[in-house]
């Protein structure tokens, strides 16, 4: 039988660094973080105001044309709590000191919703279609993470 | 089997960073015009077959996060990649998907944005692996295969070999380069224009790895391309003057150089490109041309490397073995010439990698259509080849057009 002990390898160690662009639309969204404002797209045929915003609206496939601001309220749509992490190993788990809540958040004004983090909540008190309202980070970088998280009302 | 056309192009803009739009925004800039030209909308479209390189932009499943984006909501979305084959492996998809039958109008897109990627995951997707002994004889080939799209170590060997065979020179490479380049200038979809650029410009350009320069490589490009493949009857309705494919085959040999891990090759004869040979024969057969060389009126081949202008006319049966350099010289080639060769400007000026072989079909069929500007070639086409390579240059991929169907 094959000495599965000592059979040779080839080893290369590769290192990744990828740049995004994130796109027309998003770096608009972006922009509107700075200022403390959730920003989407109007379809001009369907009317449904898409946040994040796209350049095109997949159902109706025209060119969005229209800025609108949403929230800063929201719905929850749906939601997790987060309990572990990973510990560095293969396939290992370690518990968090606190847990994590994320929740699919649907912007007043916005029909659609996206993953953010819900800060300020009992982990236990969280439920689908709670309100929630934005939290901004105090000093602007022009960055997602300007939107900090969204918390209970 | 049913006839099949190509009854619309669309390409972006080609050029080095598109920073300022993403993946899906970056494929709809092709996929707009090619809606418009036809007059077509999604709703006319029954599938979607797309392609990119994997792992270059490190977007997995980037046809499922874009193809609403691209008309495609709702409707099959197939993907496949092969390597620098990929678009006209994605072409020859949506061949087969209405010829077949099974669907009547197919929407094309192959892409790729090489800015949003990292030189080395790309590198991964396509060669790494084959040059990991090299690195372990200390032989460092990072830098000029990362530059250059991550495959010209392994044309370096075959271009020397099929110097020693024909007695082409590096001359011959660098005034090749040169009409390349001044083609590119007339196309408007093309990425690297040097206008006016001689066969002495290119000759003073740094040699990378002997025989090929800087100036014999093609550029890393961020663009994308669009086609529609439709039935007879629809095509008709679409344009007076479709581009009907009438011949296709593809072929997987021997790698022709390096090999895995041992860095040795099956084959020594590097040049020899055998499973083109074999793809033309089969794709000529089933297009009814019997003589290439006097019914084939432009070719497209897959030329990212200076010598690979005159290795694939040769085998894609244009001409005999080793006789292209000679027709070269004579004026054969050029967008005048008797037989144009990469009347586009080539891979070698603009390298979406996986769009670049479904561009060689939309350059073919733009200049059956007659709508390919100043790029036009001078005589009437009625027959055209299109050809695509991968692999370790060891997989052909070809495609013959024609002004009527089969």
């Amino acid at each position: 039988m094959t000495d599965l002990e000592n059979v040779r390898e080839l080893g290369i160690d590769i290192d990744a660094t990828y740049s995004w662009s994130v796109g027309a639309s998003m770096e608009r969204f972006v922009r509107g973080l700075a200022d403390r404002r959730l920003l989407g797209a109007r379809c001009p045929k369907c009317s449904r105001v898409l946040v994040p915003p796209r350049k095109v609206c997949e159902r109706c496939f025209v060119e969005t044309d229209e800025w609108v601001e949403v929230g800063p309220g929201g719905t929850v749509v749906s939601f997790t709590v987060g309990e572990v992490e990973l510990d560095g190993k293969a396939g290992g788990f370690k518990d968090l000191d606190v847990p994590v809540v994320t929740g699919l958040i649907k912007p007043d004004g916005a029909d659609t919703a996206f993953v953010h983090v819900i800060g300020e909540a009992d982990p236990r008190e969280v439920a689908c279609s709670m309100r929630v309202e934005a939290v901004w980070a105090d000093e602007a970088g022009g960055a997602l993470s300007d939107l900090r998280y969204f918390k209970p009302l | 089997m049913r006839n099949v056309a190509i009854a619309g192009v669309g390409f972006s803009k080609h050029v080095s960073k598109r920073r300022d739009v993403n993946i899906a925004e970056l494929v709809y800039e092709a996929v707009r015009p090619v809606f418009e030209d036809t007059g077509l909308s999604p709703g006319d479209i029954d599938a979607c077959v797309t392609g990119n390189m994997p792992g270059f932009e490190g977007i997995n499943s980037p046809e499922l996060w874009g193809s609403g984006q691209w008309g495609g909501l709702g409707k099959p979305a197939l993907r496949i990649t092969t390597g620098g084959t990929t678009g006209s492996s994605v072409a020859h998809g949506a061949f087969y998907m209405v010829a077949s039958g099974l669907y009547d109008t197919v929407l094309t897109l192959a892409f790729e944005k090489q800015s949003d990627g990292d030189t080395t995951m790309g590198l991964n997707s396509v060669a790494l692996a084959d040059a990991a002994s090299q690195f372990a004889y200390g032989v460092e080939m990072l830098p000029f295969l990362g530059a250059l799209g991550g495959a010209i170590g392994l044309f370096v060997y075959q271009a020397a070999s099929y110097m020693h065979k024909t007695g082409c020179t590096i001359d011959h490479f660098d005034r090749a380069a040169a009409m390349l380049r001044n083609n590119a200038v007339r196309n408007p979809y093309s990425h690297l224009k040097q206008e006016g650029v001689t066969a002495e410009d290119i000759a003073a350009t740094r040699m990378i790895s002997y025989p090929l320069r800087y100036g014999h490589t093609c550029p890393a490009t961020d663009g994308a391309c669009a086609m529609i493949f439709t039935t007879e009857d629809r095509a008709k309705a679409i344009t007076d003057r479709p581009a009907w494919i009438k011949g296709v085959a593809a072929c997987s040999e021997e790698p022709a150089a390096l090999g895995l891990f041992g860095g040795g090759s099956v084959n020594l004869v590097l040049d020899d490109q055998r499973s083109c040979t074999f793809a033309a024969n089969k794709a000529y057969k089933m297009a009814g041309i019997s003589d290439p060389a006097a019914e084939i009126d432009m070719a497209e081949p897959y030329v990212p490397f200076a010598h690979l202008f005159f290795i694939y006319f040769e085998r894609l049966l244009l001409c005999g073995q080793g006789e292209a350099p000679r027709l070269f010289d004579g004026g054969v080639m050029g967008i005048g010439g008797d037989l144009p060769n990469c009347p586009s400007g080539a891979v070698m000026s603009t390298n979406a990698i996986g769009a670049s072989a479904m561009e060689r079909i939309a350059e073919c069929a733009l200049q059956i259509m007659g709508k390919a500007g100043e790029h036009q070639v001078e005589k009437e086409v009625h027959h055209a080849v299109a050809h695509g390579l991968g692999g370790a240059a060891n997989f052909n991929v070809v495609t013959v057009l024609g002004d009527r169907p089969n």
